[in-house]
């Protein structure tokens, strides 16, 4: 990755960072395959695996680089590859995920057309779903995808799937330990239990702009029960709450801020609601005001228009209300959670989801695309 | 607040006679003793079960203040009620004023979302009729 960009240089390198993945590994490598503008090199990255991760990555046509000592994670894993190979771009993707098939060739247009941006991720969409907790899942993320497409901002470079321009990267590299929190020389932190928020802010703060057109849609595993999703969650949550206090209050990260105070003070409204909304049951004073139905009103209809888009199941759940505000409260205590972990400076660790059947076919990709596994 | 002259008065008056086998029954009538119970200072006695505690509406006649008790425990019962009183009343405010703040608060965030909600709902609509267009 350090060394001089030659002629010679692969435009696009896919790094595949994987972890006992044998099962799902050729459904992402399949899209990889699928793409119309191909990658010029696939290399999967087998951190730690005990399962045929390695075997089926070469059996398929990877190259495959196996990490040796490892304890920084994904991005302990990422690095140890960064540094044995060369390209102009780095397309990480995650042994779960499958990409759309012009994702490669939207993602370079891009970087061809506007020289400031630092990297190109994709939009994030659910598997099929095949149960009401997984059609929340599927909900939330349709919503984020909406999100994106009428604020044109990108909050976060997702993990799953980024195209990243290795310059940017080196120059990360280079600005740890010195303007950037982590180890000097690395080009992800890997402190960082969510590599992909703390890259976003590394490049941020470098001046890099980033970008996630909706067209470069990534498909990837919902959690199957509460316990994994909670896990997920405030893997996420502690994530970024830890990459906040390591980067401290800048003109930055002063955005994210906000959103962790607005996410704590919404928080803390819906259970207030609720423990009103109880009381007035209890005492008996609970009364339906006609005002108050017409605001209900407008968010329920603000929750139907935003995943009208994810098929008529999505509607049924949001127009129920209930559920999704069930969910938002489960969503929260695991954001509470991650508070109180991050306050008492304790490790959230990763969850590897076991699932008993074989995987599903994706709903969204090519025929032939699996169910990924990491949390 | 009544005056010193008005409680006498009133002790002067007939009282409603307090119900067969209640133990105010057995209690002789007089005025209230000065200063007025309400200023009477708190005492370390627990209370009793001998307390009138608002057994009757609250008309100026059966108000509380102005009620006969026991003449051998004046000062003690009439201090322990309102110590009574004051000790139930401060958390109960507490918590009406916090239920209330709690009802504002959450009201005004309520109408924050549906103002986000209402906004978010046009630019989409906008956004996927221009690409219809």
């Amino acid at each position: 990755m350090s060394r001089g960009l030659g002629a010679t240089t692969p435009r696009v390198v896919a790094l595949v960072p994987a972890h006992d993945e044998a099962d799902t590994l050729p459904a992402t490598l399949a899209s990889l395959r699928a793409q119309t503008r191909p990658v010029d090199r696939v290399v999967v990255v087998s951190d730690n695996s005990t399962d045929a991760t390695v075997d089926v990555a070469r059996s398929l046509g990877a190259d495959v680089v196996c990490t040796a000592g490892n304890t920084g994670r994904k991005a302990g894993a990422l690095n140890q590859a960064l540094a044995q190979i060369e390209a102009e771009n780095v397309l990480v993707l995650d042994a779960d995920t499958s990409i759309a098939p012009t994702f490669v060739e939207e993602g370079l247009a891009l970087l061809d057309a506007r020289p400031a941006l630092g990297a190109v991720g994709g939009v994030f969409r659910g598997t099929e779903p095949t149960s009401v907790l997984e059609q929340l899942q599927h909900n939330e993320y349709e919503r984020y995808a909406v999100q994106i497409d009428v604020t044109g901002r990108t909050a976060v470079l997702t993990g799953t799937a980024a195209l990243v321009r290795t310059e940017a990267l080196a120059a990360v590299a280079r600005a740890r330990g010195v303007t950037l929190p982590g180890p000097p020389g690395a080009a992800y932190d890997p402190g960082a239990i969510t590599e992909d928020s703390e890259l976003t802010l590394a490049l941020r703060t470098l001046g890099y702009e980033l970008a996630s057109p909706l067209s470069m849609s990534c498909t990837t595993e919902l959690m199957p029960t509460p316990r994994d999703l909670h896990r997920q969650r405030v893997r996420w949550y502690k994530g970024m709450l830890d990459n906040l206090r390591a980067y401290g209050l800048t003109r930055v990260t002063a955005r994210y801020y906000g959103q962790q105070v607005m996410l704590a003070v919404s928080t803390l409204m819906l259970m207030s609601l609720v423990v009103l909304t109880a009381l007035t049951l209890v005492t008996g004073t609970f009364q339906v005001v006609p005002f108050w139905l017409g605001v209900g009103g407008v968010i329920v209809a603000e929750r139907l228009v935003t995943v009208w888009r994810g098929g008529p199941r999505g509607r049924l759940l949001a127009a129920a209300v209930l559920p999704e505000l069930s969910y938002d409260m489960f969503l929260q205590l695991a954001f509470l959670r991650a508070c109180w972990l991050t306050a008492t400076s304790r490790d959230a660790g990763w969850n590897h989801v076991h699932r008993e059947t074989p995987p599903r076919p994706a709903a969204k990709q090519a025929a032939g695309d699996l169910v990924g596994s990491t949390v | 607040m009544v005056s010193e002259r008005r409680l006498r008065q009133r002790g002067a008056a007939a009282a409603p006679d307090p119900l067969p086998g209640h133990p105010t029954a057995q209690a002789p009538r007089r005025a209230y003793p000065t200063p007025p119970p309400v200023l009477i200072l708190p005492t370390p006695t627990p209370p009793t079960t001998r307390h009138v505690l608002n057994p009757t509406p609250t008309t100026p006649e059966h108000h509380p203040s102005s009620r006969t008790v026991d003449s051998s425990n004046d000062t003690m019962e009439v201090g322990t009620m309102y110590q009574l009183g004051s000790a139930q009343t401060a958390p109960l405010l507490a918590a009406t004023g916090a239920m209330a703040t709690g009802y504002y608060a959450v009201g005004a965030w309520t109408l924050l979302v549906a103002g986000l909600a209402a906004l978010t709902t046009g630019r989409v609509l906008a956004r996927r009729r221009a690409g219809r267009a």
